[in-house]
């Protein structure tokens, strides 16, 4: 499967609020189900979590993250510019953003700890 | 005036300006732009009505291929090969489904990337007759643009022309063209249709170069010489080539074949599902948008006394075919609420292991996903809620299938009830083919996402891994779309084809070919309105030629 973009990461780098709530926010985002815990596995395939989480997550990571909401915003907002500039991934059949796919698969190593 | 064979009694020569074989969509076209014109005409038909016997004349063989034992889904040609055409008056109109479309300008055009591309005509010369084969054919006006949409309550999507664009279907009630215009030719005093006359061989004179008669015989017995200043050969895309091919006593390699060429290129649509769309809204709204409809609105150009129905689709871009090097295709969204790939589930499980599960399950997963980290989505969610996750509408592709010289027409070692060898058909596909399915899930999957319109799933057999299994026999899993074409193809140089740009034989002088059997690229859309008007075309061409 493809492996994630390269870390582009906008600056200036997020507050220190944005980086702790993270995780938690995503989490929520990302519900824990059979499903999704299979495509990230599909999608990490043999990389190195470590170096997924770190990719993923300076890909991810807004500059300011005040809420859920704006986290959601944040997400869909990058999904629809990875689909209109080619950066999909299939996964089991599914053809989803990187966006998306980054974000399940981040969320499943969160959730492993 | 009409007649049957068998009736003539001891009749056994009968001379005319202008013999048409086969009184199809084609045949029937050029016979009534014959009506009132100072050219007598006999045009010579199996059958009156349908009947079993002469049905069967039209059945065929195929090359065997292996089968394996994880790609039993596969439609093999053979096993349609008979249904796929009719016999008797009206030809295959008798059950055709009425979708009209034209060709495009792009469709014709020769692209460095599909080798034997491009037709011999500019596209303006079809344009010039679509109008009138519309009336013919039962459509309405010639109009295939947004104007459609517009004059509609419905509304497009955004598409990026670069990728996804909106065509349409018109759709004829369908008309049967001998109900429909078999009067005209029966009271017409030029025309003479001749019944229970089943062409056995093209007679050619001891030069080659024309043809003298056409030999008729009924299934009693019954033979006759049709002799004719000039013959046309109407009897669809694969039976044009077995009557050329097996007209072989003067020439060993048949009528009109002197490269090679007849039987080769035998094309047909190429129709299967890609996948299934997970929709953001309601499925409901995007069926409608893209179901079959009558005009809403007296302003439509489709409205008036009869109104005449249509249907948008979503197309390939031109742009998007020549930057995938794939040819076109066309998707129609499918309400079934089936779960995609059902049939092709062994596929998938002889790439992977044999437990794997079935890959729609996780459809269920993926909304819950896309609920929450889409806020396009939410729409969906609540609609969605308690039902069944499976409901998408499946997207439905027809693509075109390239020009193959492998695949072809040619004579079979059976014999049907005439003595004549039958038709044998080698259906073969390419690498081409494949690509040109392959590209329309991502391209939809791009513009849908993008939009907020949903996602794609793509059906397992398009898959990234899965595709190989396909290389050499894909098709196996395919639908034919029973739309003959190619083996006769029309060419300016008489090495890379068997009739000219006229539709003339390049060998035999007084021979034309009418028919998709001429067509060097078939597109997407189905064939019958540009059969009528290439019909339209040779008829006026030859009205001044022989007048
Ligand atoms: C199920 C199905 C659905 C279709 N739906 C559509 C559609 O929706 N839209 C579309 O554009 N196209 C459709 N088509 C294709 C369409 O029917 C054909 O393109 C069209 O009928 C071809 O016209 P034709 O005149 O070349 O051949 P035909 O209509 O097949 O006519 C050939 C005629 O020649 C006669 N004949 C054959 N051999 C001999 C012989 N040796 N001697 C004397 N007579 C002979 C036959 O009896 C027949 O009458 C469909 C086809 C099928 C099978």
């Amino acid at each position: 499967m493809s492996v994630i973009g390269a870390g582009h990461r906008s600056i200036p780098a997020p507050s220190r609020h944005t980086v702790l709530r993270f995780p938690e926010y995503l989490c929520e985002l990302v519900p824990d189900s059979p499903g999704v815990r299979r495509f990230s596995a599909i999608y990490i395939d043999n990389q190195d979590p470590k170096k997924f989480r770190r990719e993923a997550e300076g890909i991810l990571l807004p500059i300011e993250l005040r809420s859920l909401g704006d986290l959601r915003q944040h997400l869909s907002a990058r999904s629809a510019a990875d689909f209109e500039q080619g950066r999909t991934v299939e996964l089991d059949g599914w053809i989803l953003s990187q966006t998306e796919a980054d974000s399940l698969t981040l969320a499943t190593l969160y959730r492993m700890g | 005036m009409f007649a049957n064979l068998s009736d003539l009694g001891e009749t056994k020569q009968i001379s005319c300006d202008l013999c048409i074989v086969g009184g199809g969509a084609a045949g029937i076209t050029i016979a009534r732009e014959m009506i009132g014109s100072p050219l007598s005409v006999c045009l010579v038909e199996s059958a009156e009505e349908y009947h079993q016997p002469t049905q069967d004349l039209y059945q065929a063989t195929q090359q065997s291929r292996k089968r394996s034992r994880s790609l039993e889904t596969g439609v093999h040609y053979g096993a349609t090969a008979h249904l796929s055409r009719i016999r008797h008056f009206g030809g295959t109109t008798n059950h055709w489904g009425g979708y009209c479309i034209p060709l495009t300008p792009h469709d014709l055009a020769k692209k460095d990337w599909m080798p034997d591309s491009g037709w011999p005509i500019e596209w303006e010369e079809l344009n010039a007759f679509y109008p009138r084969a519309q009336a013919i054919c039962g459509a309405g006006p010639f109009v295939y643009d947004e104007r459609l949409w517009d004059t509609t309550s419905r509304k497009s999507y955004a598409f990026d022309p670069d990728y996804i664009v909106n065509r349409f279907f018109q759709f004829s009630p369908p008309i049967r063209f001998g109900d429909k215009y078999g009067d005209d030719l029966k009271s017409a005093a030029n025309i003479n249709v001749l019944f229970d006359a089943n062409a056995v061989k093209i007679g050619l004179q001891s030069n080659t170069k024309s043809a003298d008669h056409i030999a008729v015989r009924s299934l009693k017995g019954k033979t006759a010489h049709i002799r004719a200043r000039h013959y046309i050969i109407a009897c669809g895309g694969m039976e044009n080539a077995r009557l050329l091919l097996d007209s072989n006593d003067v020439t060993s390699d048949g009528v009109g074949n002197s490269r090679g060429l007849v039987g080769r290129y035998f094309m047909d649509h190429l129709y299967d599902t890609i996948g299934a769309l997970l929709v953001s809204e309601r499925p409901q709204k995007i069926l409608d948008q893209y179901a079959e409809t009558v005009p809403d609105k007296p302003s439509h150009p489709l409205a008036g006394k009869e109104p005449t129905m249509f249907q948008p689709i979503f197309s390939a871009s031109e742009a998007a075919q020549n930057r995938n090097k794939a040819g076109g295709v066309i998707v129609m969204l499918r309400g079934e609420w089936a779960r995609p790939d059902e049939g092709i589930d062994a596929v998938y499980q002889a790439i992977h292991d044999q437990n794997r599960e079935v890959t729609g399950e996780y459809g269920d997963h993926l909304l819950d996903i896309l609920f929450n980290l889409d806020t396009s989505l939410t729409e969906m969610k609540s609609y969605m809620q308690g039902k069944h996750p499976d409901h998408m509408p499946v997207l439905f592709a027809i693509a075109e299938q390239a020009p193959n010289r492998d695949s072809r027409i040619t004579l079979s070692d059976q014999r049907d009830a005439l003595g004549r060898p039958r038709a044998h058909i080698d259906w073969q596909l390419s690498e081409t083919d494949l690509r040109t399915f392959a590209q329309m899930p991502r391209l939809l999957a791009r513009e849908f996402g993008r939009l907020g319109i949903g996602r794609v799933h793509v059906s397992p057999w398009l898959d990234e891994d899965a595709i190989y299994l396909y290389r050499k026999d894909f098709s196996r899993v395919l639908e034919p779309g029973r739309h003959h074409s190619g083996t006769t193809r029309m060419a300016s140089d008489p090495a890379k084809g068997v009739v000219n740009a006229e539709c003339r034989l390049f060998d035999v002088e007084n021979i034309s070919i009418a028919g998709s059997s001429v067509f060097p690229t078939i597109g997407y859309a189905n064939p019958t309105l540009t059969i009528v008007a290439l019909a339209l075309r040779l008829a006026e061409h030859l009205k001044k030629q022989l007048a």
